[in-house]
């Protein structure tokens, strides 16, 4: 039998007072990049945090989540935690946040590696110079700084470095470039794709900038209000849109035509239980706005939840 | 009246080192520069983190004195002007930061936020009600919003009501500060829409600073390429970044993202 996939999620719905993610399909194989684009409020993060198993105490949620095949549900809260240290790992958007600004860096590696595989003091202080110079920090001084010492740019290497220390076959990347300098964004990506396929590990990359997922991705899903409104390779996602809301994405980004474009001026609701971008839609008509639309199969493996999908603009 | 709306005479700022810091004795923001922003264009200033654009920037606007060198704002030397003249004038230079979030105050509504603005502005007690609808509809915004306070408000609703704000003093110079780089993608779109029609409608000059090259590219006249504190280049649009002569520019342009440059299909690391 084949191996079996590095993720799959079924159906996946999670709520809070109201639904935030409306039944969610993904699959990702080991070695490949999926890049989950939206914007705020399009439950994203979310999702991620459910595969991670984290999600926050009064969330509800149901549909199946499964890593290499074995069903996340399955396992007690302790089994969890501990295969969650070894088999995901995630990188922030804000590293300053998510390194702890009182201990050193080199301390807070090999705490990790101490902790999550039981390694012996000799093990990890022979295993972190070898972490931080495979994410592109000298050792010798990055080991030893505080987070706040380092650059942004270098925090965020740092925290890849953490990341991987447990060797995980999936790396869920939140935004990991939104808060830093564009000039440092692409080395960070570089780093990431490097890492990746090296250690032949499985990437989600969520993001609302397009030219990264671009950059990445292999395939990509676009995220609105909970739902993924269009997904597929991402040549043909990012080249020739389906979805009007994945085209407005791609119209907003600045480039030549920028400022002759026609884009919808206002942050106009949708019409409830009907299609999320409808009321910002130029194709959008009565049916519409009357009931949400399912994911319709396209050719070359697309899908795109939109009855007017491919209609010239 | 002077075609050039801001012009920066050889200015410097250096900031004295803060007691009982450890760090270096002084800092550098920017040293010698010189620019001079034409009425009407939009003038976009580029460079990265820690590079001295924002300090520029507030100079620029009078918001910080220059240690060194003179600014002059429609052709008159702001810092020669008498304390009251000065403001006068410094009132008609608005600056937009990047987080809405930091510059409105949470605890006061909208409304009140803008009152201020207009307060400021020298306007009637009584026209405010008026001006504050008027303010809100030229940024595309319900005016019943003023009843309501920041944190109700989306990132974009937020950004809008801080130009609503800049707007009340009808300047005739905005500096916006990476204006829209905290706000999702179709957003930031809706915002720079939004710029360039009060510009057209208001007759405004902008200087706009960004990390991001390809929004300024877009929409700039003028584009002044800066690196720890110096302007490395100045040229018109598009055509610094495209020719990018210093090669600090095209370092910088190599380093950003851009469409149709997917790096696994490229180079086949699939």
């Amino acid at each position: 039998m084949d191996e079996p996939l590095l993720l799959s999620v079924d159906d996946l719905v999670v709520s809070f007072e109201r639904p935030v993610v409306r039944g969610l399909s993904l699959r990702l194989e080991s070695g490949k990049v999926l890049a989950l684009v939206g914007e705020s409020g399009s439950g994203k993060t979310m999702s991620c945090l459910t595969i991670l198993g984290l999600l926050p105490q009064n969330a509800r949620h149901s549909g199946s989540v499964r890593l290499s095949g074995e069903k996340l549900a399955d396992f007690s809260e302790e089994d969890l935690a501990k295969r969650r240290r070894r088999r995901v790992a995630m990188v922030f958007q804000e590293p300053r946040a998510y390194l702890d600004p009182s201990m050193k860096i080199g301390d807070q590696i090999r705490e990790i590696l101490r902790f999550n595989l039981g390694q012996s003091r000799r093990e990890a202080a022979r295993r972190c110079p070898v972490l931080l110079e495979s994410v592109g920090l000298g050792a010798s001084r990055v080991a030893s700084a505080y987070p706040q010492e380092l650059s942004g740019g270098m925090c965020q290497r740092a925290s890849i470095a953490l990341a991987i220390s447990c060797d995980p076959s999936l790396l869920i990347a939140d935004e990991p470039t939104t808060a830093l300098d564009a000039s440092v964004q692409r080395s960070i990506l570089d780093l990431l794709l490097d890492t990746v396929t090296e250690r032949r590990m499985g990437m989600i990359f969520v993001t609302h900038d397009l030219r990264a997922a671009d950059y990445v991705a292999d395939t990509v899903a676009v995220m609105l209000d909970g739902l993924i409104v269009e997904e597929g390779k991402s040549s043909d996602v990012l080249s020739s849109p389906l979805h009007p809301y994945t085209r407005l994405l791609l119209d907003s980004l600045p480039d030549e035509g920028f400022l002759s474009r026609k884009r919808p001026m206002d942050e106009a609701p949708a019409a409830p239980g009907g299609c999320p971008f409808s009321g910002r839609c130029p194709l959008a008509e009565s049916a519409c706005r009357a009931s949400l639309p399912p994911l319709f199969s396209h050719p070359r493996g697309r899908k795109a939840r939109c009855i007017k999908a491919g209609a010239p603009r | 009246m002077s075609d050039t709306v801001v012009e920066a005479r050889n200015l410097s700022k250096v900031f004295p080192r803060r007691l009982l810091s450890s760090g270096p004795r002084r800092i550098v923001a920017f040293e010698d520069v010189s620019i001079a922003i034409p009425r009407g264009s939009v003038y976009g200033l580029v460079g990265e983190s820690g590079c001295g654009k924002s300090s520029l920037a507030r100079v620029l606007v009078g918001i910080d004195r220059a240690t060194k060198g003179s600014v002059l704002l429609e052709g008159r030397e702001l810092w020669g002007l008498g304390s009251k003249e000065r403001k006068t004038a410094a009132r008609r230079h608005q600056m937009v930061y990047q987080d809405p979030n930091g510059s409105l105050d949470p605890r006061h509504r909208i409304g009140t936020s803008l009152h201020e603005a207009l307060i400021a502005a020298g306007v009637k007690r009584a026209e405010h009600k008026k001006e504050v609808a008027r303010l809100l509809g030229l940024v595309r915004l319900d005016p019943d919003l003023a009843e309501r306070r920041p944190h109700e408000l989306s990132g974009g609703q937020r950004q809008r009501v801080v130009i609503a704000r800049a707007l009340a003093t009808s300047p005739s110079f905005m500096a916006l500060d990476e204006p829209v780089s905290s706000l999702d993608v179709s957003v930031q779109a809706s915002i720079i829409d939004l710029l360039m029609n009060l510009r057209s409608m208001m007759e405004l000059t902008y200087l706009l600073i960004s990390h991001d090259l390809a929004l300024v590219a877009a929409i700039c006249d003028r584009i002044s390429v800066m690196k720890s504190g110096s302007i490395v280049e100045t040229g018109k649009g598009r055509a610094v970044i495209e020719s990018a002569s210093h090669e600090y520019t095209r370092e910088l342009r190599d380093r950003s993202l851009v469409m149709g440059g997917n790096r696994r299909r490229i180079h086949g690391t699939a």
